[in-house]
């Protein structure tokens, strides 16, 4: 039976996470002809700007007639260009033009040419073989056509969602504010249903407090002041306030009290960190870096990023990193240098600073004191492939074979495709070509710091946020308010000294009471005396509503992405309402 | 099983003994044909009675004669078998059992089994049986008494006994004074001033086993001191003839006629005490107002209501106001317990409950339709 109600939460969560995942990447509307025309769109801005400095813009270009006309051997020779383009630059993955090729097939296949189709398949995942984006929107067309099935086509989908940092940021923001949401009303609920089903109990315990004299009269009336009050300051009022008198009169059920208050301290501590984060991941610059850190990028990123650093008055010290990661790739090695050396505090001692320092001074020639470098990162704990692969190339220079070839098998045990791959573009790009540089990943730990360093406006807006919640508190206030509610479960004894009951003896719940409580998904288990099973209960049906009712924000982005979620959504939230009905009608049936 | 002639000489060594190896289980002491029972667990003292009646019989017939309960008011077969149990009658009963609370409950249980050890019958001729075992008693309500405090009571009370007599002897009349004071009382003070409703026998009071003797003495000292009662010489003989024996007593419980004048006013409307219950309930819930109720008795007096139910309240209302309007002639201040009396109605009435409950769900319905909306449109 517990099985049966984790089972609906458990379902609920994957089922946000997966549409999190892919509401992650900010991509334009699934129908064929807007893609294509917002990929034309976005391809004509590129062209604009860069006509100077971008190679893919301008074989792109070039290729855009050949799309128009389906002529198949212009349009491979431009995708074997941009291939090799990708190659030289060390880029990963170009999106926006193979989500046009997607577009592309897709139409075909409509036309119900399944070779035309499946041809722009092939060459959309020449230029992104493992974009989770590019993955998901072929998901019907590589099915359609044969090129893979749908399932592997998911292994496929989730595998590289997983390596894409941007998602580890996204989703938490996708999915706090509706969690949190479901958990409080949850609470609200179960505690709504625990109190009317023990009122006898907290009007016994109020009674105890207040004089003798005037207990007959006063007690209903501070009861129903308590719980009603809180009610007209809103939902966290009502939370907090509703468990400090859990505690106080019902503290046998102090579970539950402790639940509530780590519910609020989460929400104290969760507003300004995913405000902060929502404003963060909206800058273009951080798109930028988070690109950055899957190797995709471009020479106008320098730009970008440059614009970030100085709105964050150099507080940010990855996005330096950054730069300087992005100007050694492009051959600009003193102002690589020089970003390098404003990394501050938080990065000054990582390991990838020398190794990068080590890549300029090999790339300039100068190839003992890159080794110095190298093995000083090292030193610093820096173990990765890349490492041991560009040190094995130093050795090699240096004509200590026997270094360069223990070096490389480190690199080869630790990552054997990293190492095929680059020595591959060692062939074709030579051995000091900064493309054949394995570079280094940037690591989750640095992002998360930079998520965390305050945006521009981002305090107002999480103060206003916490205060609409909880007026007057700020998010601080809130989580130490949470902070005591949870410190209190410690302080509050179960097994306190059994009193001689007096007051309401006569009383029993109404059996319409019980019977309409036991209606509600998650009621059974409140009129069996399990409330923190009736709060995950409710939790979960109220997540799996959620999208049915189009709150909050996140699930009417979902619907925007996707149009036919809410036939999943109400199949969902069938199944979860009747998960969690059962359970709390077993559950009552076994307290019986 | 430990079985003996009890005597003053091996009484302290046969109590240390079971205390020392804390002993669980029951001490009979029997003499003649009297029999006590005293319940120990862990060593320690937990409740003392009298084998010819049941506890809550005892505890009743204390109430009885302390004024907190009228004589006639319960059927001795009909008492509850523990003390949460009476408490709960007590408390719905509506004649006087509101007066006291939980915790003066638990006091009088104290008392009560404090007084009935230290009569415990430890002469020549008595014998004592124990026998281990695990008996079922009501932990949260009874004392816990130490024997090591039960033998230092009885070498005292043994001692003091004699000047104690001689000084209640002299004034042997206890007279609640005008006076009210702003200190705060003992709980033993407070019990006694609230079993206080005119000129009282410092024997009955005694006897009544209201107050064990230990604390007896020094609630009135205590209450003496703070003015608020008075000791009055008198006849001692007269006292002595207001006692109610046990056997009186145990007559009124059981319904029997008593030469005791209220108490055989009180048996009288034994037959109509339902029916007034139920009508004042009724009044009660219906007005929750002495005035109403008032009313409601003159409209009885006038026929409006059934005879039995004017019956009832003429012959039992107007004992009360009959003593109020005494008060109030002596010059004393008169509270009217109704106000008292309707609070803890409240306390027991099942709607109360059920309307606090309602309440809570509605208000839990609609206040966050009217006031959450603005919390609800920043997040959609």
């Amino acid at each position: 039976m517990r099985i049966l109600s984790i089972l609906p939460v458990c379902g609920v969560v994957v089922a946000w996470f997966t549409c999190a995942m892919l509401l992650a990447e900010d991509v334009s509307p699934v129908e064929s002809s807007e893609v294509l025309s917002a990929a034309q769109h976005t391809a004509t801005k590129k062209e604009m700007f860069s006509i100077k400095s971008d190679p893919f813009g301008l074989i792109w270009n070039r290729l855009k007639p050949a799309l128009d006309a389906d002529n198949f051997q212009v349009i491979n020779q431009g995708v074997l260009q941009l291939e090799t383009l990708m190659v030289s630059a060390g880029v990963r993955s170009l999106d926006d033009y193979a989500l046009v090729l997607v577009a592309k097939g897709e139409h075909q296949l409509a036309s119900r040419n399944r070779d035309t189709a499946h041809f722009y398949l092939r060459k959309a995942y020449q230029l992104s073989p493992e974009s989770p984006v590019v993955l998901y929107r072929s998901l019907n067309l590589a099915s359609e056509t044969g090129y893979r099935s749908k399932l592997a086509q998911w292994r496929r989908i989730i595998a590289s969602a997983l390596r894409t940092p941007e998602l580890l940021f996204q989703v938490p923001v996708v999915l706090i504010y509706p969690l949190l949401w479901a958990a409080t009303l949850g609470l609200f609920c179960a505690l709504a249903l625990l109190f009317s089903l023990r009122t006898d109990e907290i009007l016994r315990r109020v009674a105890r407090i207040l004089p003798k004299r005037s207990r007959g009269y006063l007690t209903p009336l501070v009861v129903i002041l308590c719980l009603v009050a809180p009610l007209s300051l809103g939902p966290l009022w009502t939370v907090a306030m509703w468990t400090l008198i859990l505690f106080v009169c019902l503290p046998r059920y102090r579970w539950l009290g402790m639940i509530g208050g780590t519910v609020l301290a989460i929400w104290g501590f969760v507003i300004p960190l995913k405000e902060n984060i929502s404003l963060w991941l909206q800058d273009p610059a951080v798109k930028i870096m988070l690109r950055l850190a899957i190797s995709s990028h471009g020479p106008q990123d320098i730009q970008e990023l440059e614009g970030l650093a100085s709105r964050r008055l150099g507080s940010d010290g990855l996005v330096y990193y950054l730069l300087g990661d992005l100007s050694r790739r492009y051959g600009m090695y003193e102002e690589a240098e020089e970003y390098f050396a404003k990394v501050g505090p938080s990065l000054a001692s990582d390991p990838r600073i020398p190794a990068q320092l080590a890549l300029i001074t090999f790339a300039r020639g100068d190839n003992e004191r890159a080794k110095e470098l190298f093995l000083e990162a090292e030193e610093k704990g820096l173990e990765s492939a890349p490492l041991y692969y560009n040190l094995s190339k130093v050795y090699f220079e240096l004509l200590d074979t026997k270094s360069s070839r223990e070096a490389i098998t480190k690199a080869r045990r630790i990552d054997p495709s990293l190492v095929a791959q680059f020595e591959k573009r060692e062939e074709t790009l030579g051995l000091r070509a900064s493309s054949s540089f394995s570079g280094f990943e940037v690591p989750v730990l640095q992002l998360f710091r930079s998520s965390l360093v305050p945006m521009p406006g981002a305090r107002e807006h999480y103060t206003e946020v916490a205060e609409k919640l909880m007026w007057p508190f700020s998010p601080f206030g809130i989580a130490v308010v949470g902070v005591a509610l949870f410190l209190c479960f410690f302080a509050v004894s179960p097994e306190k000294q059994r009193r001689l009951e007096t007051y309401y003896l006569g009383y029993t719940v109404p059996a319409a009471q019980r019977r309409l409580t036991s209606l509600i998904p998650g009621g059974g288990f409140a009129v069996s005396g399990r409330p923190v099973w009736c709060f995950l209960g409710v939790s979960a049906v109220a997540l799996s509503l959620f999208p049915l009712l189009g709150w909050p924000n996140e699930v009417v982005e979902l619907f925007t992405v996707f149009p036919s979620a809410s036939q999943v959504a109400f199949v969902i939230a069938s199944v979860v309402f009747s998960i969690v009905y059962v359970a709390s009608f077993l559950g009552k049936k076994e307290s019986e | 099983m430990h079985t003996g002639s009890l005597t003053p000489d091996n009484f302290s060594q046969v109590l240390r003994g079971l205390s020392q190896k804390r002993k669980s289980g029951t001490l009979e002491v029997v003499r003649g044909e009297e029999k006590f029972t005293v319940v120990f667990f862990q060593g320690k003292i937990l409740e003392a009675f009298r084998n010819d009646f049941t506890p809550t019989a005892q505890l009743v017939e204390t109430l009885v004669k302390s004024g907190f309960v009228a004589s006639g008011e319960f059927q001795l077969e009909a008492l509850p078998a523990n003390y949460s149990e009476l408490f709960g009658v007590l408390q719905s009963s509506g004649t006087s059992g509101h007066l006291f609370d939980e915790d003066m409950y638990r006091q009088i249980v104290r008392h009560r089994v404090m007084q009935q050890l230290y009569n415990l019958p430890i002469d020549q001729g008595s014998f004592y049986n124990f026998r281990n075992e695990v008996r079922s008693v009501e932990r949260e309500l009874l004392p816990s008494i130490s024997v090591g405090q039960l033998l230092l009571d009885l070498v005292e009370l043994s001692e003091e006994r004699a000047a104690f007599q001689e000084q209640f002897g002299a004034q042997p009349f206890l007279h609640r004074t005008q006076t009210t004071t702003e200190e705060a009382l003992s709980d033993d003070a407070f019990l006694l001033l609230n079993s206080l409703r005119s000129e009282v026998s410092l024997f009955d009071m005694r006897e009544s086993g209201l107050l064990n003797e230990f604390a007896l003495r020094d609630a009135v000292d205590e209450l003496q001191a703070k003015g608020l009662v008075e000791r009055k010489a008198g006849d001692s003989r007269s006292a002595k003839c207001s006692h109610i024996t046990t056997e009186e007593t145990s007559n009124d419980l059981s319904g029997e006629a008593s030469d005791q004048e209220p108490l055989a006013a009180f048996e009288a409307d034994q037959g109509s005490v339902d029916q007034l219950m139920q009508f004042l309930e009724d009044s009660i819930d219906q007005n929750f107002s002495v005035d109403e109720l008032a009313g409601q008795r003159s409209n009885a007096q006038n026929g409006v209501v059934s005879e039995s139910q004017s019956e009832s309240i003429v012959t039992s209302v107007e004992p009360k106001l009959s003593i109020d309007s005494a008060r109030s002639e002596q010059g004393e201040e008169v509270v009217h317990r109704s106000s008292s009396y309707l609070q803890s109605r409240l306390l027991h009435q099942s709607w109360v409950p059920e309307m606090v409950s309602l309440v809570l769900l509605g208000a839990s319905v609609l206040l966050p339709l009217l006031f959450w909306k603005e919390v609800f449109s920043i997040f959609g």
